[in-house]
């Protein structure tokens, strides 16, 4: 090699010694081979890990064994407000209330030390000292040998949601007391719609017994008084009769004749208001009474179907039921045009059953007016009133040229009123 | 062929074509960074009067041993003669200028 071309070679060779002084060198070419000089790309590709950490939106903070912060990202700095010269080094409690940190040894920092990695909702403390919620996954950080080296906390700012959620919690709470304000109002409501229906039925069974005392004291003045001082003049008309001269005799045969009438009269209105049967042998052998002076009064041919099961019916009930049907089978007679009704009684331990019906004319329902028939003080509507002030219930069915069936039901309880 | 005299530096100039090898490492950064550094130069500095080569090592391995090239990257200027080396990513324009002989001070 002449001077020159050494001249060239060592010129050659301290460039390429400046190049690699300057780090400006990516490879060597060796005598067999391109030896590439690989740390510069491997701070390459730490310098972009780096960079994606620093721009992850979530806060990411690295400690090390003893929880004092290496690593620090942007997200970091928009969670907490501090810059990341600020915190490296000091330790990560600086980002929690000092209230909360047994809390999160307890299910964070110590359950980490056997290998976990976990996540939980924790609040945490900025740097204003404004309070904030955060979704925490921590994990432990291994160094090349696997051994823990320290602990990665990755942060979500949840704030908005749990205050979201406080807001539901506190509405839907809201919300239940109001309903449940509304449910007792409601109960008391109930409660004073009972105690009122109840005052009402007392009343209804006041008002029943007193017209059926009442009826009852009519009844006897009638039988007790009425009539004896009408069978007196009977009695002494006779006695006139015996000594009487023909024109006179004419004339008392017209006496005796009004006297029996009078006599018929209230013996008839006397047992209408308040007819003993009633009273000492019970509702069916009354409505039996019924059936036969129905037939001996007005020609109406009732049959009677009874079966009884168990289950009694109280004295005012009875004596109601039965001024009902009588109601309902003066209806027949005057409005049914036909000769025969049925009456059937089903009773058990908690009801009382009773249909009347019959195969008369019928009429359009749709059309009844609420009237009183003046005759007996009663009429579809009052009876129906007085059924259900009983609890019981009535239905109607009728249609014109198609009978007429009336069903009546009462409930049985145990009296409590009798007096 | 007798040769001229120097002329006016920027007649001179204006004559002279450059030949240049760049020899890269692939895709290697400073290899990229050399790349750009050379083609803004000369864009700016020599116009259209130049002609680039670009060898990757890697794939052709005997003209880096061909050439002497020890390290990438690296510009060889084949002409004009005399041929120079110069290793690293070449962002010192002035560095690059001195080696290519462009300042007016350098003796022909």
């Amino acid at each position: 090699m002449n001077k020159q071309t050494r001249q060239v070679r060592l010129n050659e060779e301290k460039t390429a010694l400046d190049a690699l002084r300057l780090q400006e060198v990516d490879a060597i070419i060796g005598n067999n081979q391109v030896m590439v000089l690989r740390q510069q790309q491997v701070d390459q590709a730490l310098r972009r890990q780096a960079q994606i950490i620093q721009q992850i939106h979530d806060a990411v903070i690295v400690t090390d064994r003893e929880g004092k912060i290496t690593h620090w990202n942007l997200g970091a700095t928009r969670l907490y407000g501090y810059s990341a010269v600020e915190v490296i080094g000091q330790h990560l409690s600086l980002l929690y209330f000092d209230e909360d940190l047994p809390l999160l040894y307890d299910q964070v920092f110590t359950p980490l030390q056997t290998g976990h990695s976990l996540e939980i909702d924790a609040r945490c403390r900025r740097k204003t000292g404004e309070v904030r919620f955060i979704h925490l996954s921590t994990s432990l950080l291994r160094d090349e040998d696997g051994i823990a080296c320290g602990l990665i906390n990755c942060a979500t700012d949840i704030t908005e949601r749990k205050q979201a959620e406080a807001e539901r919690e506190r509405l839907l709470a809201e919300l239940e007391h109001e309903r449940m304000q509304l449910q007792q109002l409601n109960q008391t409501l109930n409660q004073q719609v009972q105690v009122q229906t109840q005052q009402v039925r007392n009343l209804a069974t006041e008002l029943s017994l007193a017209e059926n005392r009442e009826r009852k004291r009519i009844s006897q003045v009638l039988h007790d008084h009425v009539q004896q001082l009408l069978y007196g003049l009977q009695f002494l008309n006779k006695s006139l009769r015996l000594d009487a001269n023909p024109g006179q005799t004419v004339c008392l045969d017209q006496v005796d004749d009004t006297l029996r009438q009078a006599v018929e009269a209230t013996r008839t209105l006397s047992i209408e208001l308040s007819p003993p049967i009633l009273e000492t042998r019970g509702l069916i052998d009354g409505l039996t009474w019924l059936a036969d002076e129905m037939q001996r009064m007005h020609g109406l041919q009732v049959v009677l179907d009874v079966q009884e099961d168990g289950g009694s019916v109280t004295k005012h009930l009875r004596v109601y039921a039965f001024q009902i049907v009588r109601e309902l089978l003066f209806n027949v007679v005057k409005h049914a045009q036909i000769d025969k009704a049925d009456i059937i009684l089903r009773q058990t331990k908690d009801s009382l059953f009773i249909t009347v019906k019959d195969e008369g004319q019928g009429m359009d329902v749709s059309k009844l007016a609420p009237r009183t028939d003046a005759a007996t003080g009663f009429g579809l509507y009052s009876v129906r009133n007085r059924v259900d002030l009983f609890g019981g219930n009535m239905e109607l069915h009728s249609a014109p040229g198609a009978g007429t069936q009336v069903l009546l039901t009462f409930p049985l309880l145990p009296d409590i009123s009798e007096s | 062929m007798t040769e001229l005299p120097p002329s006016e530096p920027t007649t001179h100039e204006q004559r002279l074509v450059y030949r240049f090898i760049l020899f890269m490492a692939g895709d290697e950064p400073n290899s990229i960074e050399a790349r750009c550094n050379l083609e803004a130069f000369c864009n700016a500095q020599l116009a259209d009067r130049y002609e680039l080569q670009v060898v990757n090592v890697f794939e052709n391995y005997s003209m880096a041993l061909k050439y002497r090239v020890l390290v990438t990257p690296c510009l060889v200027m084949l002409e004009p003669l005399p041929s120079i080396m110069l290793a690293g990513t070449l962002q010192n324009n002035e560095k690059v200028r001195a080696a290519l002989r462009l300042n007016k001070e350098q003796p022909w």
